[in-house]
C-alpha cells in the first residue's frame, strides 16, 4: 500500500471511528422490517383479491356459455344485518380525499396501490413521498393520529393504511402551525437525520397528511403544497 | 434427523447478526453515502432487506450479502438524487476533527475530495481501502470487471494524490 492509499484508508477509518449503531438505529431497522412484512401481506392480499376476481369472471363466463339457468334461490344482495344483540354494524368509514393543486418542482409521481397504499418500486419513478414509510408514533399523548396520505400520479392525495407507516423513529415537536384550515405538526426524525432534518405534518380531525418526503424542499414550497390541498370528498 | 442450518430462517439468529454487524455496516454506509444521516438510512434499509431475504434462506455470508445490498442501495440513491432538487447539507461532518497526531487537516481534505468523487470511484475506494476487499472481490460486489475496478481505483487515487502531496 503506497502513501496515498494508506492516507485514504486512514482518513476513511478515522471518519467513521465514532459511528456506532445506536438503539435508535436498531429500532429503526426493526420498524422497517415490520413495514416490509406488512407490505408483503398487502401484496399477497391484493394478489388473492385479483385471483378471486379472475375466478369470478371466468366462472360467470362458463355459467353463461353453459346456458345454466340462474338459481331461483339465489340470495338477495347483501345488506347490513343486525348482530345477535340487535346492533347494526356501522358502514365502512369514508375517508376524506384531497387534491394537491400544486407540487414542488422536480418531484415525480407516486406509486399507489389499489387500496391506496404506497407501493415502492425500485425500478419505477421515485417520489417526494418515498420517505413516507416513516410515520409518527402513536403512543398516548403524541399527536397526530389518523390516516396518512400519499399523492397519486394525477396529484390526488389519498390515504393508505393508517398502520402502514408507523414507526417509533419520529417524535412530534410541540410546534404547530395553522395554515388555512389545517394544522401543521413538525416532527423530527431520530433514525435518519440526527435532528438535522425537520419533517412536517398536516393534520385535521381524523386525518393526517404525510409530507415527510419534502425534507430538503424549501419551506415556502412545503407551505405552498399544504395551502394548495383541496378536500374533494 | 437434523435440519439443514442454511435453510432455517431463524429470526433470533438474524437479531444476533444485526447486533454484531450493525456498526460495521453503518460505517460502510456512511462512507458510501458521504453523509451520516443518509448512511444511517441506507444501513437500516439494507438490514431490513437482509431480514426479508433471511426469512427465505439464511445467507452464507450475511455481511457480504448486506454489503452488496448496501452498495446497490447507495447506487440507487445517487440516481434518485440526480432527479431531485439539490439539498443543501447542514454540515459536511468533516470539519472540527481533533487529531493527536496532527493528521486532521489531511484527513479532512481527503474526505472532501472523496466526497467529490463520482459514486463508482468512491465505492471502489471504500471497498478497497476501508473494507479491505481485493480487486476481484470489489468487482464482484459492484458487478463490474476487475479491470474496471483497477481503472476506477487509479483515477480516484490520482485525484487524491495531489491532496496528499500538498499536505506532505
Amino acid at each position: 500500500m503506497n502513501e496515498t492509499e494508506a492516507a485514504v484508508a486512514d482518513a476513511l477509518r478515522a471518519h467513521v471511528a465514532d459511528v456506532e449503531a445506536s438503539p435508535e438505529f436498531l429500532a429503526g431497522v426493526a420498524a422497517r422490517e415490520a413495514a416490509h412484512r406488512r407490505q408483503s401481506v398487502v401484496r399477497l392480499a391484493a394478489a388473492a383479491a385479483a385471483a378471486a376476481v379472475v375466478a369470478l369472471v371466468v366462472g360467470a363466463t362458463v355459467v353463461t356459455r353453459g346456458a345454466a339457468p340462474p338459481s331461483p334461490a339465489a340470495p338477495p344482495a347483501a345488506t347490513p344485518t343486525a348482530t345477535a344483540d340487535g346492533a347494526v354494524p356501522p358502514p365502512p368509514a369514508v375517508r376524506p380525499r384531497y387534491e394537491a393543486t400544486w407540487l414542488p418542482p422536480g418531484f415525480g409521481p407516486a406509486q399507489v396501490g389499489t387500496d391506496g397504499e404506497w407501493v415502492p418500486d425500485e425500478r419505477g419513478p421515485r417520489t417526494w413521498l418515498e420517505t413516507a414509510r416513516y410515520a409518527p408514533p402513536t403512543r398516548p399523548g403524541e399527536p397526530p393520529r389518523g390516516v396518512l396520505f400519499v399523492v397519486t400520479m394525477s396529484g390526488e392525495v389519498i390515504p393508505p393504511s393508517a398502520d402502514y407507516y408507523r414507526t417509533e423513529a419520529f417524535e412530534p415537536q410541540a410546534k404547530q402551525v395553522r395554515i388555512g384550515s389545517l394544522t401543521v405538526w413538525r416532527v423530527r426524525d431520530h433514525s435518519a437525520s440526527g435532528g438535522l432534518i425537520v419533517y412536517q405534518w398536516l393534520a385535521e380531525p381524523g386525518v393526517v397528511v404525510d409530507v415527510t418526503g419534502m425534507a430538503g424542499v424549501p419551506d415556502r414550497d412545503v407551505r405552498r403544497f399544504i395551502a394548495g390541498l383541496r378536500r374533494v370528498s | 434427523m437434523t435440519a439443514e442450518p442454511a435453510l432455517v430462517a431463524d429470526h433470533a439468529a438474524f437479531e444476533e447478526y444485526v447486533r454484531g454487524d450493525a456498526t460495521a455496516l453503518l460505517r460502510l454506509a456512511v462512507l458510501l453515502a458521504g453523509d451520516r444521516d443518509a448512511g444511517s438510512d441506507l444501513a437500516q434499509e439494507a438490514l431490513a432487506r437482509v431480514a426479508r431475504a433471511w426469512r427465505r434462506r439464511v445467507p452464507d455470508d450475511p455481511h457480504a450479502f448486506a454489503r452488496t445490498v448496501l452498495v446497490n442501495l447507495a447506487r440507487d440513491r445517487r440516481r434518485m438524487l440526480r432527479r431531485r432538487p439539490k439539498q443543501v447539507p447542514f454540515d459536511d461532518g468533516y470539519a472540527g476533527t481533533t487529531d493527536p497526531f496532527g493528521n486532521a487537516d489531511l484527513r479532512a481534505s481527503l474526505l472532501r475530495e472523496v466526497a467529490r468523487l463520482p459514486a463508482r470511484q468512491r465505492a471502489v475506494l471504500v471497498l478497497r481501502f476501508y473494507e479491505d476487499l481485493s480487486e476481484r472481490e470489489t468487482a464482484a460486489v459492484l458487478g463490474c470487471s476487475v479491470s474496471s475496478v483497477k481503472t476506477h481505483t487509479q483515477r480516484a487515487l490520482g485525484r487524491l494524490r495531489e491532496t496528499v502531496e500538498e499536505a506532505g
